[in-house]
């Protein structure tokens, strides 16, 4: 198994989650994600960086380790939504994107937060509360589709 | 708890920023209006709590992420992906092409359905 770090060109990493949070050299070359609020639940928590992991689909990574900077055990599995459920998709209200700095859709990088099942079969998404991130800026948030009728445990497979 | 009794009409100040006002009482449902500045978060509260539940529930204590999400595509067989975000909503801020991602209505049923689109071509 091997992850494989979401580092802009130039700067090398191979980690896995396994390693010791303390390699400080490896750790300071992952982008990091700065959330505008906590997660629900993990509050004063803000500072996340992403690890791509394992697959691909068409070249673009589509699941991710969504790891605390300041709690290493922190750490969630997350995905790209519309792999697993085509038709997903939502409007962002005007005051997510300005917290966020959208100014197109295109510019956001939408994943859900997996909860792994007993077994891999089981496993549920987070559709209800996606964490929409600025690409560009990496400012993110975990935005909560209230009104709409997603699901908060849809099963992946 | 602070304990308060308005009626239709009667409002609330929370801190600067916040109100909340009575706007209607029909029978046993209260309709309230809540003025607070964007970057305050309102939700009914059985919302927020399922949210935290889930984000709770999903915080991982696998070692090996890798090897569940290498399962977890052989199983679900992924599609490319597609934007997610099929529109911003604000009047000063770019639409997003609605036409090209079609509209694709929300699912109907609870958390324990959700609808799979075949992917289109």
């Amino acid at each position: 198994m091997s992850a494989t770090v979401a580092a802009p060109a130039g700067s090398q990493g191979e980690r896995s989650p396994s390693e010791p949070s303390g390699s400080a050299s490896s750790e300071s070359e992952l982008p990091e994600i700065q959330l505008v609020r906590p997660l629900p639940g993990f509050s004063e928590l803000t500072r996340y960086v992403l690890v791509r992991l394992g697959g691909e689909v068409d070249e673009e990574p589509i699941m991710y380790e969504l790891r605390s900077v300041e709690e290493p055990m922190v750490r969630f599995l997350v995905a790209v939504p519309t792999v697993f459920f085509a038709g997903y998709g939502f409007e962002l209200d005007a005051s997510h994107c300005t917290e966020l700095g959208l100014t197109a859709p295109d510019e956001a990088l939408v994943l859900v937060l997996l909860t792994i099942g007993d077994d891999t079969a089981s496993t549920t998404a987070n559709l209800l509360a996606p964490v929409v991130i600025n690409a560009r800026t990496r400012v993110a948030a975990q935005v909560i589709l209230s009104g709409s009728d997603w699901p908060v445990r849809a099963a992946v497979v | 708890m602070l304990v308060l009794t308005r009626r239709a009409g009667e409002s609330i100040v929370i801190g600067d920023e916040v109100r909340v006002v009575v706007l209607d009482v029909r029978g046993d449902t209260v309709r309230l209006g809540i003025d607070a500045p964007r970057s305050v978060q309102v939700h009914r509260a059985e919302v927020y709590a399922e949210v935290q539940a889930a984000n709770a529930a999903a915080a991982s204590t696998v070692d090996d992420l890798g090897s569940v999400a290498d399962r977890l595509q052989r199983m679900a067989r992924p599609a490319p992906a597609r934007r997610a975000v099929r529109r911003l909503r604000g009047s000063h801020l770019a639409a997003g092409s609605a036409a090209s991602q079609g509209v694709g209505s929300h699912p109907a049923g609870g958390p324990a359905q959700h609808r799979r689109d075949r992917p289109r071509t």
